[in-house]
């Protein structure tokens, strides 16, 4: 238990009713499928930019970014944030402009349908649509799990309640107005974040006497009998296995590049350049996109450490070892020991903005791939019927995440967890490196989306806990050689 | 107090990537690209 204060309630209620009530202002414009998915292609830089950083940032990057380095040393900090900065860069520098250029060009509306358009296959179309549904479904699982968990636990309410708290805003919220309204609620979202973010630096870093003076306290304590300063070595401190093994620097490496380049490659973050007004937004976006990330990268990700200097000397061994084993709730439990009740609940309700925000897209992403890549290729259908359709499949596609989320098994658990990661790797080759490669062939591209896909979900089950690589290194490789190796030889073919 | 140069390497990086990034930006805006 962290909260229980009803001022902080009532301010998250709020925080969750306006993401509600903000689905209102895209009403009007979606009753068009491009209106409905793409906000009539109305997306300013400014909408853009905050979209995009709410829809990446989930509840853990509040939380586990947050806390992650209460068990990691610096390094985690310093190269989680490093990772997502050029991960961001990358995004709108060299992804952004050329993708809108190409879906202004041919006219697609989905991921799948681009990737139809560059490879001329119905099968590369198929494939990546058939990942995109499944595999976001199962990201989902974690994202709902995630917010649902710390909503349960912080208000100590029951879990299938905090799993309801987080779908019905953002189902009504994408119901009423789509694209528009989701874009529009992630702007309030992100800003909250961002908020949210700021405060928190400032209330730990003004507790332990600003940075210098609370990495110099490290060399004087210990943590259960683990000396302060291997939080400041990059092989230090870690979870207990990694350490016992010398393997601490690469699972840093491997987990922080995991997490912080998937922004390059994610369909949930793509398809939200095809809602750009026009070239300019992606121009003046490309300015504002890498701060908002950056800036939220540099003031969360380093925090966890020094919640040490806040917590420890009130907590018991074993609470401290809990948190030494999950430090989620990190950062929930520091914030209710130093900000004053209210602020603390603007505080709090940042995870749960961060939920929301990445649910929403995310469905309209899974929702616009099965309408357009599944039932528009088989079906000839009136635009409003698709509409009704869209509408529909958002319900279904809000729920069905949910759902998964009340099962207790390891299995679903670890598949749910690797499918970030596999998202990443099986779109890298096709879509981002597709957009600039042309002798890339649809051979490649759906040999890279398989063995992405097998081996993303494969190694994080199996050889993930043995070897400490994140199974996203191995998926993404795997599936970059298999892109450019099948090209290659199926492109001399052709020739 | 002494500090691992990986760990100082991870945002020293970071600045000199953001930084990079919106100069280029900025950059290719005055250039209307």
């Amino acid at each position: 238990m962290v909260v229980s204060i009803s001022l902080d309630v009532i301010i998250i209620a709020i925080v969750t009713m306006l993401t509600a009530i903000v689905g209102l202002v895209g009403y009007r414009i979606s009753r068009t499928f491009v209106g409905y998915m793409f906000a009539n292609k109305s997306l300013g830089p400014w909408l853009l930019a905050f979209s995009i950083m709410a829809t990446y940032f989930s509840a853990a990057s509040f939380l586990g970014g947050g806390g992650a380095t209460y068990i990691y040393n610096l390094g985690f900090g310093a190269w989680l944030t490093a990772w997502h900065v050029i991960g961001v860069v990358v995004l709108w520098i060299v992804v952004a402009d050329k993708l809108y250029r190409y879906v202004s060009k041919a006219g697609v509306l989905s991921i799948p349908e681009l990737i139809g358009y560059l490879y001329r296959s119905t099968l590369a179309r198929l494939i990546a649509a058939t990942v995109i549904v499944a595999l976001f479904n199962l990201y989902l699982v974690s994202v709902y799990r995630g917010g649902g968990i710390v909503l349960s636990t912080m208000f100590e309410i029951d879990y299938k309640i905090a799993l309801l708290i987080l779908t019905l805003p953002a189902m009504v919220c994408i119901i009423l107005g789509g694209m528009k309204s989701a874009a529009i609620s992630n702007l309030f979202l992100g800003v909250l974040m961002l908020i949210a973010a700021a405060l928190t630096f400032t209330y730990i870093m003004t507790y332990v006497g600003g940075l210098i003076n609370g990495l110099s306290s490290f060399s004087q304590i210990s943590v259960l009998g683990i000396s302060g300063t291997l939080w400041l070595r990059f092989d230090g401190a870690g979870p207990r296995l990694a350490m016992e093994k010398g393997l601490v620097p690469i699972l840093i490496m491997s987990v922080t590049f995991s997490i912080g380049m998937a922004q390059t490659a994610l369909p949930n973050l793509l398809i939200q350049f095809y809602a750009a007004k026009n070239s300019k937004a992606i121009s003046r976006g490309r300015l504002i996109g890498p701060i908002l990330v950056s800036l939220y990268a540099f003031l969360m990700f380093s925090l966890g450490m020094f919640c040490h200097l806040v917590l420890d000397k009130n907590l018991g061994d074993q609470q401290i070892a809990e948190l030494m084993k999950n430090s989620d709730f990190v950062i929930p439990k520091a914030i209710s020991l130093l900000v004053p009740i209210g602020i603390r609940g603007l505080i709090l309700s940042a995870p749960v903005a961060a939920s929301i925000s990445t649910i929403t897209v995310t469905i309209l992403t899974i929702t616009n791939t099965f309408i357009r890549d599944v039932i528009q290729v088989t079906i000839s259908l009136k635009e409003v019927n698709v509409i009704r359709l869209a509408k529909m499949f958002s319900i279904i596609f809000s729920f069905m995440p949910m759902t998964i989320a009340l099962i207790e098994d390891k299995l679903i658990i670890d598949v749910v967890s690797a499918a970030f990661g596999t998202i990443f790797a099986c779109f890298v080759g096709p879509v981002t490196i597709g957009l600039y490669w042309r002798k890339a062939t649809k051979e490649g591209a759906i040999g890279s989306m398989v063995v992405g896909a097998l081996t993303g979900i494969l190694w994080y089950i199996y050889l993930y806990r043995s070897t400490m690589i994140h199974s996203t290194i191995p998926a993404a490789l795997l599936a970059l050689g298999t892109f450019i190796i099948l090209s290659i030889l199926t492109n001399r073919k052709n020739v | 107090m002494e500090v691992d140069p990986l760990i100082i390497l991870g945002y020293v990086l970071s600045f000199i990537v953001l930084i990079i990034g919106i100069a280029y930006s900025i950059y290719k805006d005055r250039r209307g690209d």
